[in-house]
């Protein structure tokens, strides 16, 4: 279980969606190296990542590790050429590999202290419905 | 420096109530010693994940003592559950920097804790603060893994599920083995969904368990052994812990770095290994470790074991001890218990299905694909 410690250490970096760009060569990098895993170069820069993407894959987590929801729906989205993975906790029943994901804030689980915390989670847009939107 | 193989134990591998981290140890490290005739080793390598579920840290020197060899250096090596083979590779590398014999014992006790702890420890290889923050399990990563490969290769359900349904029949011959059951292909693909699409017979069994390989400097061989083992080649590579900086989420670069680098040293290619152990901690895993060691091209392995590839017989022959599917996985333990069924195909005496085999491989893996060691073994 992680801690408050520990999640306010990257509040900055979660909530504003912080990745690195090497300058070398283009590749964004996320999460954050020292490096870039592509070329070797040291020159990055930050960047946000924006806020809707695709999903690439997913999973429902039917025995879900303590601390987290039954089931935990956990997808990897593409936002802006970073793969990212977070919590799927609106729309969970239309997603499909494809599916266009907002960038959201949900409560995802419990630290160690017993607090609820909120971290970016994903939101499935769906076709139907009609689009909101950007919200922020 | 050639380095071989002159003595191994292994326990039967489950959930061993009344036997602790220390007893596992023991009775797999001194059936490798006894091999030998009771020769001491100059020093004890101990591959473990989660031997703090024991509330026991500290494995070299409670190994040593406990075994008749205080004194002796030794410690602790973790990779996940690429521990054991991690444990092989420092092993080999102190012989071929001096140490003449080496003792290593890869253990694990992961049902001294209630299996939610278990569970939760497990998915301690991933990456806390990008990964585990958000809640996935350790199933569910390798998960998304399989949703994907499946999606981009076409491969259908049947053809995942045959994994398993090769794996238990190996082991169903296999004494040491957690789950000796036959299962049916219907049995695997209408199992209960652990983390879509893995459902529980992809699953390995959470299992207590060790083995023990006992390594010699090639002076030192001939007197140790009647039926030495020479290993020809220990490689071992990493991944980002992550699966999201990768570039690709169908197949394991550092498996696929560590079979080649393998193979290099070996002076070997994948068409000559005549039996692999590899790890299939899950199904997924099972086929992108097939595919990293060459057996396959991407994409084409779990189509290739549902047309009865791999089985006893062919060459490769893979999973002969029914893999981590039915022999168990005891994490810490698993890479130095497949080191140990390869030497045992290599020298005859393997007590289940049985392979005639001059070179042999054992593919042991760390978290998603993150920490891999291959060894290649040789008559």
């Amino acid at each position: 279980m992680t801690s408050v410690q520990r999640l306010w250490r990257r509040a900055r970096e979660y909530l504003g969606l912080k990745a690195l760009k090497c300058r070398r060569c283009g590749e964004v990098i996320y999460p954050p190296k020292r490096a870039c895993p592509y070329c070797g170069s040291r020159d990055l820069e930050e960047v946000a990542l924006p806020r809707r993407g695709k999903v690439i894959t997913y999973t429902v987590i039917n025995v879900p590790i303590e601390g987290f929801p039954k089931p935990t729906v956990i997808a990897v989205a593409d936002l802006g050429g970073a793969k990212v993975m977070a919590q799927v906790v609106e729309g969970a029943e239309e997603l499909v590999e494809g599916a266009e994901v907002e960038v959201v804030l949900g409560k995802v689980g419990r630290t160690v202290e017993g607090l609820e915390y909120y971290m970016p989670a994903l939101r499935v847009v769906s076709d139907k419905s009609p689009d909101e939107g950007d919200t922020d | 420096m050639r380095v071989a193989v002159v003595g191994v134990g292994m326990t039967k591998v489950g959930r061993l109530v009344d036997k602790s981290i220390r007893d596992l140890a023991a009775e797999a490290g001194l059936k490798a010693i006894e091999e030998t005739g009771w020769e001491p080793p100059e020093a004890i390598v101990v591959g473990n994940m989660l031997s703090s579920l024991s509330e026991q840290e500290n494995l070299g020197a409670l190994i040593a003592d406990y075994l008749g060899y205080r004194g002796v250096p030794a410690f602790k090596v973790e990779a996940a559950c690429g521990s054991g083979g991690a444990a092989i590779a420092v092993g080999y590398s102190l012989v071929r920097a001096g140490i003449r014999r080496v003792l290593v014992i890869g253990v694990e006790k992961l049902t001294e804790a209630p299996t939610p702890v278990t569970t939760r420890r497990l998915a301690w290889a991933s990456d806390a603060d990008y990964e585990l923050v958000h809640g996935p399990s350790f199933a569910g990563l390798n998960a998304l893994l399989m949703r994907h490969y499946m999606s981009k290769h076409g491969v259908s359900r049947e053809e995942m599920g045959s994994w398993a349904v090769l794996m238990h029949e190996n082991g169903y011959r296999n004494p040491y083995a957690h789950i000796r059951k036959k299962v049916d292909l219907q049995t695997v693909i209408n199992s209960p969904v652990i983390a879509d699409p893995i459902r529980l017979f992809d699953a390995c069994p959470i299992s207590d368990g060790a083995a023990a390989v006992y390594l010699a400097a090639e002076d030192e061989v001939r007197r140790l052994s009647d039926t030495p083992v020479w290993v020809a080649a220990v490689a071992n590579a990493t991944d980002a812990v992550d699966v999201l900086s990768r570039k690709y989420l169908d197949r394991l670069e550092a498996a696929i770095m560590s079979a080649r680098e393998a193979y290099r040293l070996a002076g070997v290619g994948p068409g000559d290994v005549d039996v692999a152990e590899v790890h299939d901690a899950y199904s997924i895993t099972g086929v992108l470790g097939v595919e990293a060691m060459g057996f396959a091209e991407i994409g084409k392995a779990a189509k290739l074991v549902h047309e009865g590839r791999f089985a006893p017989g062919d060459k490769p022959t893979i999973n002969p001890s029914g893999g981590l599917k039915s022999r168990g996985h005891p994490v810490g333990a698993t890479g130095v218990y497949q080191v140990v069924e390869v030497v045992m195909q290599l020298r005859g005496d393997f007590p289940g299905i049985k392979v005639a085999a001059e070179v042999g491989a054992a593919q042991n893996v760390g978290g998603v694909g993150s920490n891999v060691t291959t060894t290649i073994l040789r008559r």
